[in-house]
Order: C-alpha cells, then structure tokens, then sequence
C-alpha cells in the first residue's frame, strides 16, 4: 500500500476544489454563465436540505421545491409587506419554510412508510396553486420583484459578488450536515432509517427527530428559495413547480444519498447538465431522463458511491 | 441479590396482570399474569407460538393488549416504546435488529441515546467501548455489524441494550443459534448483568440453559399460564411436559407438540 500515493491526492484535492470555486467566478465572461454558477450553489443549499430527510432519514420528500417556494415568497412578502430588511427577511423566508416543514411533517412522520412522499406531493401543489391563485398576495402569475440586498452597479458585479454569498452558505450547510451525520441526532436518524423498531426501543422519539430532520430540510429548502430570490430579483410561481422537487431529489440521488459531498457533486452536476445538453433542443428531457436513469443503474449509490469504489480500489 | 422464588417479600419489579392480546379472533395471549421480582432472571418458556414473544412485545409497547402492567409502581400499557425504555426497560429481539448503517460501536452508542445530553461525546465513546469490553467484543467497534458472526450480533443487542443501566432486560432468544461454547459465555454474561442490578426475563427453548441461570420459570401454552416456580419443579410439570413433548395417546405413541424438539 502507497501510504504517499493515497494520501496526497486527499487532502490535495479540496484545496484544489477550494480554489477553482474561489477563481471560477472571475473566469467566466457572460452574465448568464455566473448567473448558472449562482444557482448551482443555490441547488447545492436545498439539495442539502434534502439529504437531512432523504439521506439520514430515508423517507422521500416531494416538497423540496415548495419549501423553496415558501422561501422566496417568504422573503418577498416580508420585504415589501412588513418592510424587513434584506437578511432578516432571508431568514424569515427560511423559517417560513421550516415552520411549513412541522406542519407537514408531525402528522405524516408518525405513521411509518412512505407517506411522507405521498403527502409532500400533495404539499406542493397546494402551494403551487396556492401562489398562482391568491393574486391579493402573491400577484399571482405576474410574481413579484425583489429588491436587491446591495447595488454595486452591473448585473454581473452584483451575481458575482452575491455568488460569494451563495458559497459562504453552502459551505457552512455542507459543514453542518457533516457535523449533524456525526452527532447524536444523525445517529438515531440513521437508526431509525435501518430499523424504527428496535430504534424507539432504545429510547429515541422516533417521530421527534424524524419532524425534526424534516424541519432542517425545509429551512435549507427555504434558504435556498429566498437566495434564489434575491439573486433573480423576481420570481413567479411557475419556476416552483413539482418538476423542481423532482430534480432537487434527482440531485441528491445521483449525488449518492448517504454522503453530503455526493449532495454537491450531484447538485453541481445536476446543475450545469442542462446547460451542456442544450444541443439537443426538443429532444432534452427525453436523452436527460434516460441519463439519469442510466446513472442510477449503473452507480446506485451515486457519484460519492463511485467515488469511494475508486479510491477503495486504489489502495 | 439473588432472590429465589418464595423470598418474594419485595414489591415485584414488573407485574402483569390478566394481560390479553389478541390478534383478530386469535388470542395470542389470553388473560395472562406474571411477575418479575429485581435481581432475578426469571425465564419464559413455552412452545412455539404460544406467546412469549408477542408478551415482550405488549410489555414493550409494540403491540396493544388489555389487562394491567405496573412497572417499577407505575403502568405501562399504552406508553409508546420510547417511553417504556426511558421507565427502564431494554429488550432484545428474535432475530437482532441491528442498525447497519452504523458501526459496531455507533450501535452501541444508540443504547446510550437517552444519555447523549448530559455526556460529552468522548464519555459516551468510552462508555460504550466499556460495554463492548463486557459483552466480549473489545476492539470490535470500527466494524460494520455484518463483518460479525451471529452470536456477536447477538452480543451486540446485548451490549446496546444494557449500556443505560436498565432495570429489566428482555431477552427474546438469545441463545439461539449459539455453541456450546458460546452458550456458556452468555450464561455467564447474564448472571454478570443480574449482578449489576438488572432483572432478566429471558425467552429460551433451551431447558439446560435455562436450568443453568434462571433463578424463576414462567411456562406459558396458549397464551396461558401453565406452570410457575424453580427451574426443576417447572420442568417436570406434567402440563409442561405434555406442552413440550406432546400427549401421550392412549395406544401409548407420542404426537410432537413441537417439531424442533
């Protein structure tokens, strides 16, 4: 075994992942390629959020988009209805979301199963609907503009610098989900994802920490859709649709569930995907789906799982 | 420490009464009553299907039933099974349930759940290592759980069980599936947990085993009571007897009760 060999390559490597996400924004030249940079850091902040509940606690959760809905017109309503500044509205938009997540979740996370999925799918919908037709609040299809936290001039100053913003945050979800898989709490979630049974029979509030991984997940849904906000400046209810839940989980799968880089690297990935697979016009969804569902036959535990088969291989 | 059955001038420790649980128009238990008294291992036994586990299972709060359980002075049918470990009793299963996901010594610490508040992770690591050291798997706890043997697995349940000091253990078979060697390690494991201050009841089909530790034998059929008292007098139970190894027909051959036996 190369001790050098396998060690080096370790450690060197987020450095250079640190690095390239430090100088990737002064590479790009157009508006619209830091725009996309911008939202994969966003994707990476809500797919986070889903591997509290999808990950650690293995139920499906449907929703994802809709908590990001809540976020975004969290942040709008409380900006330009209560007047809250810009940071304290980005995280009521996410407290929003989070007290949406206790209302969903306590009384669907008691009963064991899938009915978390079935009744987030539900959820959004409601929520869809709820933000197309109640025009006296959300202006429904016409959505609503959101003012920018700062202005330092051009479009492209403010996305890069807000860009920063963006990173900042996922960098401190990714640190926490870690932190979270280590402690306690990840421990009984994962105990009650292989066995509720035996799990409550060592004490643990079963539903108690299911409500509250779900809760986690809803208030990084939130954040995300509040950032979204901020760094599109409008929204409308048609970008929050149950195709945007479906792609968030989607993100998280071929990321690999069980492991918080395999979040990123699917969300990053996930992210650009469509940009790259533009060439293909009408035929997008159609190569898109049957990719992802090839990825996932081919590596079922995602790219974190391909990642630790490699490095496995190599020692 | 060691009471033996007719010293019983304590308050009895778990006490079930006329506990009935049915299953659809099936009785799996059937007005059912015992005691457990502290300090003593008390063993359960009976054929198969005559309600042992799904009495563990009532008493753990995983199927309802009807009828009365007073544990430690105060009831507890219908608490969840969360609450009914935090009042002090851990359990077993048939077939372990452990968590796979997690290592050997992440299992472990799952049995020390409740205590994760009051404890530093470091005091918990080493607690656990210390039960880990008791149960014969020292050095075991970076492994995933299915890098162990059966009997280690076994083990394991075990040593999760017992981490927080409950005052009753539920042991649903523990010894299935094990050596003689290992038979004999788990006999002594268990008079070394009656002697920290926790009181077994054991689920066993192995009469020796449950001769050699159990200081108290409950013999169920039917989800009733049959027979109740010191290992010898209950093996010797005519109804025991006729429940274990079958009736014997009047042209004098035997129809097997159980076919394990």
């Amino acid at each position: 075994m190369n001790h050098q060999g396998t060690k080096t390559p370790r450690l060197l490597l987020p450095w250079c992942l640190g690095v390239l996400v430090v100088i990737l924004p002064f590479l790009v030249k157009s508006p619209y390629s830091m725009h996309l940079l911008v939202m994969a850091g966003i994707y990476v902040i809500a797919t986070l959020g889903l591997y509290f509940v999808v990950g650690l606690c293995g139920q499906f959760s449907l929703a994802q988009g809709a908590f990001f809905a809540l976020g975004a017109y969290g942040l709008a309503l409380l900006q330009q209805k209560l007047h809250f500044p810009s940071v304290f509205a980005l995280l009521g938009g996410a407290l929003l979301a989070a007290l949406f997540g206790l209302v969903v979740g306590l009384p669907t996370l008691r009963l064991r199963g899938h009915y978390l999925a079935m009744a987030t799918i539900g959820f959004g919908e409601i929520v869809y609907l709820t933000l197309k037709n109640w025009i006296w609040l959300t202006n429904g299809p016409d959505g609503l503009n959101i003012r920018r936290p700062f202005w330092p001039g051009s479009v492209m100053a403010y996305d890069r610098i807000y860009y920063f913003v963006v990173v900042a945050v996922a960098v401190a979800a990714a640190f926490a989900a870690i932190r979270v898989r280590r402690s306690w709490w990840g421990r009984a979630l994962l105990a009650v994802r292989d066995n509720e049974l035996a799990a409550s029979s060592l004490g643990v509030a079963t539903t108690r920490v299911k409500v509250y991984a779900f809760m986690a997940s809803a208030f990084l849904g939130g954040l995300a859709g509040a950032m979204y906000a901020q760094a599109e400046t409008y929204i409308s209810p048609d970008f929050f649709n149950f195709d945007l839940s479906i792609m968030l989980v989607v993100m998280l799968l071929v990321g690999g569930r069980n492991s918080v880089g395999g979040a990123v690297a699917g969300a990053i990935l996930l992210g650009f995907l469509p940009e790259w697979l533009r060439f293909l016009k009408d035929y997008y969804m159609l190569i898109f789906g049957a990719l992802v569902t090839m990825l996932m036959i081919v590596m079922p535990n995602g790219l974190a799982g391909l990642w630790r088969k490699a490095v496995s291989s190599k020692q | 420490m060691n009471l033996k059955p007719g010293t019983w001038n304590l308050k009895p420790l778990l006490e079930v009464r006329d506990l009935t649980v049915a299953f659809g128009g099936l009785k799996a238990l059937d007005g059912f009553s015992m005691s457990v008294c502290a300090g003593e291992i008390h063993a359960l036994i009976g054929p198969n299907g005559s309600g042992k586990s799904t009495f563990l299972n009532a008493v753990t709060g995983l199927v309802a039933g009807r009828g009365q359980i007073v544990f430690n002075g105060a009831p507890l049918l219908g608490l969840p099974p969360y609450r009914v470990f935090r009042a002090g009793i851990a359990r077993s299963f048939q077939t372990p349930r452990l968590f796979p996901s997690l290592t050997v010594a992440e299992n472990t610490l799952l049995g020390l759940h409740v205590e994760c508040a009051r404890k530093t992770a470091r005091e918990l690591e080493q607690a656990a290592e210390a039960q880990l050291a008791r149960t014969g798997l020292a050095g075991r706890g970076a492994l995933p759980v299915d890098r162990l043997t059966a009997a280690e697995r076994r083990c394991l349940e075990i040593a999760r069980a017992v981490a927080h000091s409950p005052l009753l253990l539920l042991l649903d078979e523990p010894a299935a599936g094990m050596s003689a060697a290992e038979r004999q390690a788990l006999a002594a494991l268990l008079r070394e947990i009656r002697a920290s201050g926790t009181a077994i009841l054991l689920i066993e089909h192995d009469l020796k085993m449950v001769a050699d530790v159990a200081d108290c034998v409950t013999a169920l059929n039917f989800g009733k009571k049959i027979a109740e008292g010191a290992p010898a007098e209950v093996a010797s139970h005519p109804a025991v007897v006729e429940a274990y190894l079958g009736k014997r027909q009047e042209n004098g051959t035997q129809i097997n009760a159980d076919e394990r036996r």
